[in-house]
């Protein structure tokens, strides 16, 4: 490891799941070109598979931002290989959520029923499941987990906030696990208003979310840090001028799913891989390193 | 987990209905409670639930915006006071990080811009700019030269006690030097309606675990300290106000607005703290509640607190601050490290008839306290549980 690594975390399983695929559909949109990306329909996820990896759950009720976190969750501990009842021991298995919109379709709903009805007929379900750490609750009451759950909203910076959290957390021994990634959702309304007053590019152009299982870092493997400070010499962001900068430019998912599509590719590098700075202000920045297992 | 080395509060800020200061705190949590504000004051809208307001004045000399500046106002007031009193200066003395706990500071904060939009009206554009430029942790670390680790914290109720744990593990990691951590909160049409919604609101006067309690009162503030390693605080000579001694983070995973029955997830945090602080619940002086007067949670945690400190203090602060939400856990733990200073817990207000459902009754005059640990505990949506340990500046 190199010095930029104080504090990483090992990763034992990566799920991805977006408006256009999963995990490997990631690796092929890299490939594509903004103009692509410009030219389709862009779909919300599509979360059927939840039936098939937890089938005894009840998904009723569930916002559909929280089933996009647990289809990548599911996904990332099959990766990992990890029972989801190992998840149940009390308190040793933490979740660490990056967003920087949450469920952007409850908190407009929740202003649609004060605007179509006025305060008092607005919809108590809607404020609920409007709240911004309303994944990483779900995620906790779904999958029986009863250790921390931390929900960082900062934007860009949302993801690389969340692996900070987890970093800590693992390293400081108050956890053994953690689900750690970022998700963002789709609004037409919410894009309505960006686009009205001037920051069309902030509102997220397609659903998606990416989940790391992570655990105190062990030679030999694949890992992630987060990094303060002055930062190195870095690599481009790996999602670049084609299609994932159209589709994630500019959202928590961004960091996240640079480190996703890096450490999912063969002969994987060490370096940073990405930095971002706070939307659109002279900036703050965190930069995310991801480095692949050692090759023989 | 390792209960060496000890970590310092060296710098405390604070902003509550009637103070825009820290020094302003014991004085208001001492006297009656103040009149609650109208609702009126954050939209015409709003359903005629009254709250706890901050100061007019420490929203800063536009006085209150209605948008996401706001609670980014009370934040930058209380994180100047914190970083002022411990005399930390960020570079010379080492790497700052944030960790900010809020929930109106981080929510979709442009109810009036997407009205405007609905009805074919220009939204103006502050709203906006103010929602994508106010993020406190990012704000507050650009303004504040902290180049260290960096978290907006939204757990709902937990977050100020949630980013004093994120602290307390980004000192231990070695992640830097100290960190500015706590919580902050404005309210705006948004939240005050959905809390009102919820059927959890009380249009009077709140009465913590009463067994009349009718529900809660919102409030605004914000809470912040510096926290720093012992040795860093002895290094630079500066003032200890006391320790952060242990931290417990849970979550119920029953039910994503009421919490377990038999506190499960609660019993879980303040039994990591307890751990962390290497003291067993004897050791306690007292606790201050979370105590939202909402039916449930005063249940739920009093018959929790009542079985598992049997004949200690327990302090109901929030019919004097109302709950502050993002900032409730922080201000809490301040509250508690300035009784720990004064050794003296204040008096619950408004507590009159104890519930036979819990057996619970808070402190109700001004009590003495000895021992020098307190423990704090918070309860939010999702079914999330902060507990902890504060240590007064003597305590070894």
């Amino acid at each position: 490891m190199t010095e930029l690594f104080d504090n990483a975390l090992s990763v034992l399983g990566t799920g991805a799941v977006h408006s256009l695929g999963q995990l490997a559909g990631l690796l092929d949109l890299r490939l594509r070109d903004a103009a692509w990306a410009t030219s389709q329909e862009i779909p919300g996820t599509d979360t059927s598979q939840l039936a098939q990896i937890f089938p005894k759950l009840s998904l009723r009720r569930v916002p559909r931002a929280a089933r996009t976190c647990l289809l990548a969750t599911g996904l990332a501990l099959q990766d990992a290989s990890i029972c989801p009842e190992v998840l149940k021991i009390p308190g040793r298995t933490g979740i660490f959520v990056g967003t920087a919109f949450s469920s952007a379709t409850t908190s407009m709903d929740f202003m649609d029923s004060i605007l179509d009805g006025g305060p008092k007929l607005s919809s108590p379900t809607a404020f609920s499941h409007s709240v911004s750490n309303v994944e990483a609750g779900m995620l906790s009451l779904l999958l029986g987990i009863q250790g921390p759950c931390m929900t960082v909203t900062q934007f860009a910076l949302s993801f690389a906030g969340a692996l900070a959290s987890a970093q800590a957390q693992l390293n400081s021994g108050r956890i053994d696990l953690a689900l750690c990634g970022a998700m963002e959702e789709r609004d037409a309304r919410f894009a309505d208003v960006c686009s009205a007053t001037n920051y069309s590019a902030q509102a997220p152009v397609a659903d998606g979310a990416v989940f790391f299982v992570l655990a105190r870092h062990k030679p030999g493997t694949p890992c992630l840090a987060s990094g303060f400070g002055t930062p190195p010499a870095f690599v481009a962001p790996l999602r670049g001028e084609g299609a994932l900068g159209v589709l994630f430019g500019q959202g928590s998912l961004a960091q996240a799913i640079d480190a996703a599509t890096m450490l999912a590719e063969a002969n994987t590098p060490a370096g940073t891989i990405a930095k971002d700075s706070h939307s659109g202000l002279e900036g703050h920045v965190i930069y995310v390193n991801a480095e692949g297992a050692p090759q023989d | 987990m390792s209960s060496s080395p000890r970590f310092a509060v060296t710098g405390i800020g604070a902003v509550a209905t009637g103070t825009i200061s820290a020094d302003g705190i014991w004085h208001m949590l001492n006297a009656p409670p103040a009149q609650l504000s109208q609702a009126s004051i954050l939209h015409p809208q709003a359903l005629p639930f009254p709250f706890f307001s901050a100061p007019e004045a420490s929203f800063g000399p536009d006085g209150r915006r209605h948008n996401a500046l706001d609670t980014l106002s009370l934040a930058r007031l209380a994180t100047r006071e914190a970083l002022s009193s411990s005399g930390f200066v960020p570079g010379k003395d080492g790497m700052l990080g944030i960790a900010v706990g809020t929930t109106s500071g981080s929510a979709l904060h442009f109810f009036d811009s997407y009205a405007a939009l609905r009805e074919s009206r220009t939204p103006a554009s502050e709203e906006m700019a103010n929602f994508f430029g106010c993020n406190p942790a990012l704000e507050l670390a650009k303004e504040f030269h902290a180049e260290g680790p960096t978290t907006t914290l939204s757990n709902a109720c937990t977050s100020g006690a949630d980013a004093i744990g994120a602290g307390l593990d980004f000192l231990r990691t070695g992640m830097c030097d100290a960190v500015l951590c706590g919580g902050a909160d404005a309210l705006g049409l948004v939240p005050h309606t959905g809390f009102a919604r919820l059927m959890i609101y009380s249009d009077e006067p709140c009465r913590p675990f009463d067994a009349r309690r009718k529900g809660l009162n919102l409030g605004e503030g914000s809470g912040m300290l510096l926290l720093e390693s012992e040795a860093s605080a002895r290094r630079r000579g500066a003032r200890i106000r006391g320790f952060i001694a242990g931290y417990g983070s849970s979550c119920d995973a029953h039910h994503f607005t009421a919490p377990h029955p038999e506190a499960r997830g609660l019993a879980l945090a303040v039994d990591r703290a307890l751990a962390e602080a290497g003291v067993e619940a004897s050791g306690i002086a007292f606790v201050n509640a979370h105590a939202t007067a909402t039916r449930e949670n005063d249940r739920t945690e009093g018959k929790f607190l009542a079985s598992r400190f049997p004949g200690k203090p327990v302090w109901a602060s929030k019919a004097v601050t109302g709950h502050t939400l993002g900032a409730a856990g922080s201000l809490e733990a301040i509250f508690c490290l300035l009784a720990l200073e004064q050794g003296t817990v204040p008096a619950s207000w408004n507590f009159e008839e104890p519930d036979p459902e819990t057996g619970l009754v808070p402190t109700l005059v001004r009590t003495p306290v000895s021992g020098g640990l307190a423990l704090s505990t918070s309860l939010g949506f999702g079914g999330g549980n902060a507990a902890l340990v504060l240590a007064g500046a003597d305590h070894d």
